[in-house]
């Protein structure tokens, strides 16, 4: 059992009636066993296999959580063929050159958005695509139809298939190789291009194996799948681990509904990257200060007195337990975040409620996962010690380089000399410090920097911490004129609003918010906090963005990472005055499409 | 494919007292067609749906609907013949969720008596179970998933104008009177709106009347575009042929506002 294929026949063997996949339809979760994702899967593949998708060909992938995305997956890899799942919304200029790079001629879109955007890109670079399946006719009616395929028609056609081929699924999956490709994700380019970055079920599976072994997962766990499905970790959890030990992997019934299903749900498996825990603290945050009376009286008093170790009785009955349930955390047991890390306010106040949250550091090149906190040994600011079978070191220079059966074996398309040396070490680009046997990542190696006065800028590390305050929702650090540390701040406008409101600050809307003089005083005396107590450089100017940096815009990764050449040039003029002595300087938003006057504010 | 005329009216005259609000207006309705009702304040856009759909009688002419020909409508029957509409001012329960909002666009497709549904025993189950069903399926089309169990009077103007469309869309009717679907919303939510005009109208095969103020949407998803002012029809066409006529220009479209 080393592939996804043969995993899903051992599943639907020995979990036929276990549930496999829910989604909310109709406002109904419906379920499917295993034995039912068995026939759906089974139907699709032969369908796919009449229709010409065969071994190692790339098909692009563009759904939201779905069991038809899942279904369709799953179908790909038992043909051979190459799954790429992309975001829904990605834009046709960055599609483009996918389907060119990987000479793409089939590919799955939910709905008319996702078959637009296909037809769209494929015409520009001149590729003619065979066909796009899709799960939606909303809109489709007048298509072409020997272009356009629903995927109920693609399993009416496999059920026709399998009546004379009878052995030809088995046989598809016998073919199927541990080495074979999985899937091809982007990589998360913050700094470059994004790359394709293949990963075999050898890869996936060496994390998925380690991860269920650590957290003792089992066919009774739950999860509820809501994360893009460009991310490989939506995979790595709602694919690989879920095969592995038959667990059923949820689909929330729309992306705005995914808090309401979380409580319907109750899943015991919470993966998300740091900023939707970050998300949930500030919610959370928000809610409890406008309580009063009694209510906000115990919930001080709780709240106080609880730590991860120590819990009373009371407290968990009166105070916790109610609020884990109204977020779905009542059956939590294991909480797993990726990408940047959970800031320390956010992360003890999980760890208040008894909700421990680990650390997993990684990167698609890496199947989603290097090192992994674990709750017998975490340090706290680390990503805790490299998984099983793996191996890291720092290089002299102070990247972190890993090797192992996690990590892929070159990119696809660029032409680039591989990123994998001769030794076999993946440079992942990062700087890192090891300390008995625990990782910290501290930043990307390009975005180092060194002041005039010789002291090492590390701008990460300052955005972590300034994005600890509840106030702050995201933050850019950069080094004005080689001496200064300048900040782009995006306040929350929840928290934010809140205070407005009690410090009776009136605003019309959120470019107004943050104009107020009020509130960049609040964020100053913030920062001023955090430079009496910070061993890094001192933040001395600022700057209240009106908007918040943009995934569409390219600024910012699905995982909010920033892309930081692409925030240099969106806001180069911002950043270029900020250095002068004026006050007020303005800003030609091409992405806002207006035009911002802004005023510089001082620590 | 030959045009089918839906709804023809004849000659209709109303008016309240001394105040006449329409004069001798006639025009055809296309089945399948979006048709725009356009034309300044008190041009007597609202009383036309009003005498379309029953609520006021007119003093003269006939209405021709879905093959049958009326002078005096009334509401509930015309509600059963398959006219829906949404009012100018929100008309929801303000209390009630957005669900039951919608479900009592249902109330006309229920079988079931008052003292069967009191019991809520046998057939009102079973009718609960489709009637939801089907309301399941407007909230998926409006994509308010994620608003089912909210109160309307916390939701934004926006959505509640989407909720009021959804208890309209909730009756499956063939003709669908808009009274101003868009006022007072912002760009994002007009686009929205506009979407779902377009899509009711292609995907749902209903036939749209419209009242709407904002020019570049009416020119954009009409079909057809009856020009009123004054209680009287000033044109009739195209939205091209609209933009182009000097009566319509003059008294409408192209004005310049002297401030």
């Amino acid at each position: 059992m080393d592939t996804f294929p043969k995993l899903l026949l051992h599943q639907a063997d020995v979990h036929k009636d276990l549930p496999a996949v829910r989604v909310k339809r109709l406002g109904i979760w419906r379920t499917y066993t295993w034995g039912d994702m068995y026939s759906c899967v089974k139907d699709l593949a032969n369908g796919l296999a009449d229709l010409g998708v065969r071994r190692t060909k790339c098909v692009i992938v563009m759904s939201a959580n779905t069991p038809e995305a899942l279904f369709m997956i799953s179908a790909l890899q038992v043909n051979g063929a190459i799954p790429v799942p992309l975001n829904t919304n990605l834009p046709v200029s960055l599609l483009a050159p996918i389907i060119k790079m990987l000479n793409v001629r089939y590919a799955y879109g939910h709905d008319q958005q996702q078959v637009d955007a296909l037809l769209e890109a494929s015409e520009q670079v001149g590729v003619k695509l065979k066909h796009i399946f899709y799960t939606h006719a909303r809109g489709l009616s007048t298509y072409d139809k020997k272009l356009i395929c629903a995927i109920e028609a693609v399993r009416e056609r496999g059920q026709a298939y399998a009546k004379t081929n009878l052995q030809a699924f088995t046989a598809a999956i016998d073919k199927v190789q541990e080495k074979d490709t999985a899937f091809i994700f982007l990589s998360s380019g913050i700094s470059k291009e994004p790359k394709g970055v293949p990963l075999s079920y050898a890869n996936l599976l060496h994390v998925a194996r380690y991860i269920a072994k650590v957290e003792n997962i089992s066919a009774h766990d739950e999860l509820l799948s809501f994360m893009p499905l460009a991310m490989p970790a939506s995979f790595l959890y709602g694919q690989a681990v879920s095969f592995l030990c038959g667990f059923c992997v949820s689909c929330p019934e729309s992306g705005e509904t995914v808090l309401e299903n979380m409580r319907e749900i109750g899943p015991t498996l919470f993966f998300a990257p740091a900023h939707v825990y970050k998300y949930l603290a500030t919610l959370f945050h928000n809610r409890m200060s406008q309580g009063r009376g009694l209510a906000r009286k115990l919930y001080d008093r709780y709240l106080e007195e609880s730590s991860m170790t120590q819990r009373s009785l009371l407290g968990e009955l009166l105070v916790f337990a109610p609020i884990k349930n109204i977020y779905g955390f009542s059956h939590l047991r294991v909480a797993i975040t990726g990408g940047d890390a959970v800031s320390e306010n956010s992360y003890n106040l999980f760890r208040k409620l008894g909700i421990d949250i680990k650390q997993i550091y990684g990167c698609a090149e890496t199947s989603g996962c290097i090192t992994m906190q674990t709750a017998q040994d975490k340090e706290p600011g680390s990503v805790g010690h490299v998984i099983e079978g793996s191996e890291v070191k720092i290089s002299s220079d102070g990247e972190i380089l890993c090797r192992g059966p996690n990590v892929f074996s070159g990119y696809i398309g660029d032409g680039e000399v591989s990123a994998i040396d001769a030794q076999g070490w993946f440079h992942t680009g990062d700087i890192g410090v090891m300390e008995a046997q625990q990782l910290s990542v501290l930043d990307r190696m390009e975005f180092l920097t060194v002041l005039d006065n010789g002291r090492k800028v590390m701008p990460k590390q300052i955005e972590n911490a300034v994005k600890s305050s509840p106030y702050v929702k995201n933050v850019y650090a950069w080094v004005a004129n080689n001496s200064m540390v300048c900040l782009l701040i995006v306040v929350d406008e929840g928290t934010v609003g809140n205070w407005a409101e009690q410090n009776d600050v009136r605003y019309t809307g959120y470019a107004d918010l943050v104009d107020k003089s009020e509130v960049q005083e609040l964020v100053a005396s913030q920062l001023r906090e955090f430079n009496a107590q910070a061993q890094t450089e001192a933040v001395k100017r600022f700057v209240l963005l009106a908007r918040d940096f943009s995934t569409e815009a390219n600024e910012v990764t699905w995982t909010n990472k920033l892309r930081r050449p692409t925030i240099n040039t969106h806001f180069a003029s911002l950043m270029t005055q900020i250095g002068s002595e004026q006050a007020v300087v303005a800003h030609d938003d091409q992405v806002a499409a207006m035009q911002f006057k802004y005023r510089v504010c001082k620590v | 494919m030959a045009k089918e005329v839906f709804m023809a009216l004849n000659n209709i005259s109303l008016s309240f007292k001394g105040v006449k609000a329409i004069t001798d207006i006639s025009f055809n309705v296309m089945k399948g067609e979006v048709c725009a009702l356009i034309g300044p304040n008190g041009a007597g856009k609202s009383s036309m749906l009003n005498v379309i759909n029953g609520v006021y009688t007119p003093q003269q002419g006939t209405i021709m609907f879905d093959g049958v020909s009326y002078t005096r409508m009334h509401p509930r029957l015309m509600a059963i013949r398959g006219i829906a509409r949404t009012f100018q001012n929100i008309a929801l329960f303000q209390g009630m969720t957005v669900l039951d909002n919608i479900m009592t666009g249902r109330n006309l497709k229920m079988k079931s008596t008052f003292w069967e549904q009191a019991i809520f025993f046998g057939r009102p189950y079973f009718e609960e179970i489709e009637h939801r069903h089907k309301v399941e399926e407007i909230i998926e089309f409006l994509q308010i998933e994620a608003i089912r169990n909210t109160p309307v009077n916390k939701l934004p103007y926006g959505l509640q104008k989407r909720v009021e469309l959804g208890r309209a869309l909730a009756m499956e009717p063939k003709l669908l009177l808009l009274d101003e679907p868009m006022a007072g919303m912002n760009l994002e939510e007009k686009k929205d709106m506009s979407c779902f005009v377009g899509e009711i109208n292609r995907e749902l095969k209903t036939t749209i009347v419209l009242i709407e103020h904002d020019m570049s949407v009416v020119m954009d998803i009409s079909d057809h575009v009856v020009v009123m002012d004054y209680g009287e029809k000033i044109g009739d066409g195209t939205p091209e042929e609209i933009r182009g006529d000097p009566a319509v220009i003059e008294a409408y479209l192209g004005v310049a506002h002297t401030e």
